[in-house]
């Protein structure tokens, strides 16, 4: 098997590890890869199984990508999370075996029907996927995560170190892979250094990526599936709606959170949901930990890229493009003379 | 000789999305395509405008160093024979000029360091957060 498949390998390897696997017929009537898929390389596939039609997703580790996270974690969360009343996919395999694929992978059931767009959504649409996106956050936040098995997952931080162990994290990405120096991140880690929030209100699975983008929804309907759960672990619920506020994806409409609510709606309906209330101060630094974090990431993206270990193009898009529009919003946080345009923590 | 180097880049661009892209046979090679189009683009802009934008950002660090330096803050760089600006002598390359923008950051973020939280250097303060605005603007890809 070479390093990337071509899709009749993808094909033919998993035709016969899911006959192998159902100790069935299985045959692959229809694949694509699927464009965008930043932490994983992901097939679209549609099988006959015993004469019986289902899709499923197959996700295979890249030789580099945007989260260098570990594949059991993610697949160990969408196993966890199943049961509970936030839609993932039914997690079916994960295979670490590199002889099959050229690399390891898991493979989950299709979410039919499904597009993650928000920008085409009407109003309407936006307001219903809205609320129902920060619900879902907010009843992630109130779920105990060791009822759950995710002390079998990750691992479980105090309370009080929640946040210093997210930054530590985050903070030896950006030194290690800034190809350049970066004075906005320097001055952003000193900031949050100085300013650590107090104990988490509670612990709580913190998804990581949690945006819109990252869950599928029907057009006229319901979100179906939250998903790329690779950043997965547990810690301060806020981290998560921090994430989910991040002027980064709504950068054209600054004013609507994720594109689709208020950000005083969106806190609303988490808040409600998750049973807690909004710390303000303690937010606030989990707003400007969430750009350093993004910036990590897409200056991560940028290394990745430049010293070859990725070729994907949404690498370099990530870090050429993103690094500059988060430092900018970072800017707009922290600096006493901003207009504050992003609507961010004052 | 190339002549316009950058607006041939974005011709190629352009044709690439134009042309190559629809002819391609899967969704995911069409996508792929034309987003290296897209960068290809940004390229072009970055060849076209990447000297002026860095020296833009190396005049204003060498005055805020300076400034510092003059307010008595200790730049160890400085003090070392570090540079401040290109000589003149050479091409002025991207190569180049990022080396010196980069010795410029490092220094500039140690004085931020120290001035960040001091009354007494407020003005110093305000110009690096200034600048640290004005640099984010000035390297903002239009994609």
């Amino acid at each position: 098997m070479t390093a990337q498949p071509t899709l009749e390998d993808v094909r033919q390897a998993v035709a016969v590890y899911l006959s192998d696997k159902w100790q069935s017929n299985v045959e692959v009537s229809d694949i694509e890869q699927v464009f965008g898929g930043a932490s994983r390389e992901t097939y679209l596939i549609q099988l006959t199984v015993a004469g019986v039609c289902r899709g499923v997703v197959l996700r295979r580790d890249p030789p580099s990508s945007l989260i260098d996270t570990e594949r059991a974690l993610e697949y160990g969360a969408y196993g966890a999370i199943y049961p509970t009343n936030i839609p993932v996919p039914e997690p079916l395999f994960l295979e670490n075996d590199e002889s099959i694929l050229g690399a390891p992978f898991s493979i989950m059931g299709e979410i039919a029907n499904a597009v993650s767009a928000v920008a085409e959504l009407d109003d309407d649409g936006r307001k219903r996927i809205g609320e129902q996106k920060w619900r879902l956050l907010g009843d992630l936040a109130a779920m105990d995560p060791l009822a759950l098995g995710f002390d079998d997952v990750c691992r479980v931080p105090e309370l009080d170190r929640c946040a210093a162990e997210q930054l530590a994290y985050w903070r030896q990405v950006i030194e290690t892979d800034e190809i350049h120096p970066q004075p906005v991140a320097a001055a952003a880690l000193r900031w949050l250094e100085r300013n650590l929030p107090g104990p988490a209100a509670k612990l709580s699975v913190v998804h990581g990526d949690y945006r819109s983008g990252n869950f599928l929804f029907e057009p006229k309907g319901e979100i179906t599936a939250v998903l790329d759960w690779e950043m997965c672990h547990l810690g301060d619920p806020l981290e998560d709606l921090a994430w989910s506020l991040d002027p980064l994806w709504c950068w054209d409409n600054p004013q609507l959170a994720g594109n689709l609510l208020p950000h005083a709606e969106a806190i609303r309906i988490w808040e409600r949901a998750s049973g807690l209330v909004l710390n303000q101060k303690d937010f606030y630094w989990w707003r400007v930990f969430a750009a350093v974090k993004g910036l990590a990431i897409w200056v991560s993206s940028s290394e990745d890229f430049h010293n070859g270990a990725g070729k994907q193009s949404i690498l370099a898009y990530a870090g050429w493009v993103m690094t500059d529009r988060q430092t900018r919003i970072l800017v707009d946080y922290l600096s006493p003379f901003s207009h504050k345009e992003f609507g961010g923590p004052r | 000789m190339i002549p316009y180097p950058s607006s041939g880049l974005k011709m190629l661009a352009g044709r690439v999305l134009s042309s190559v892209v629809p002819a391609l046979g899967t969704k995911f090679a069409m996508s792929d395509t034309a987003m290296l189009a897209m960068l290809m683009a940004a390229l072009a802009e970055e060849m076209e405008s990447g000297v002026d934008s860095r020296l833009a950002d190396i005049k204003t660090m060498g005055e805020i160093i300076l400034a510092a330096q003059a307010a008595g803050i200790g730049v160890a760089e400085l003090d070392s024979g570090a540079t401040l600006q290109l000589d003149g002598e050479g091409a002025y390359t991207l190569t180049r000029v990022n080396e010196l923008h980069d010795a410029l950051s490092r220094i500039l973020i140690s004085i931020h360091s120290e001035v960040e939280r001091s009354e007494e250097f407020s003005e110093l303060n305000r110009n690096i957060w200034l600048y640290l605005e004005a640099t984010s603007e000035r390297h903002k890809l239009a994609l």
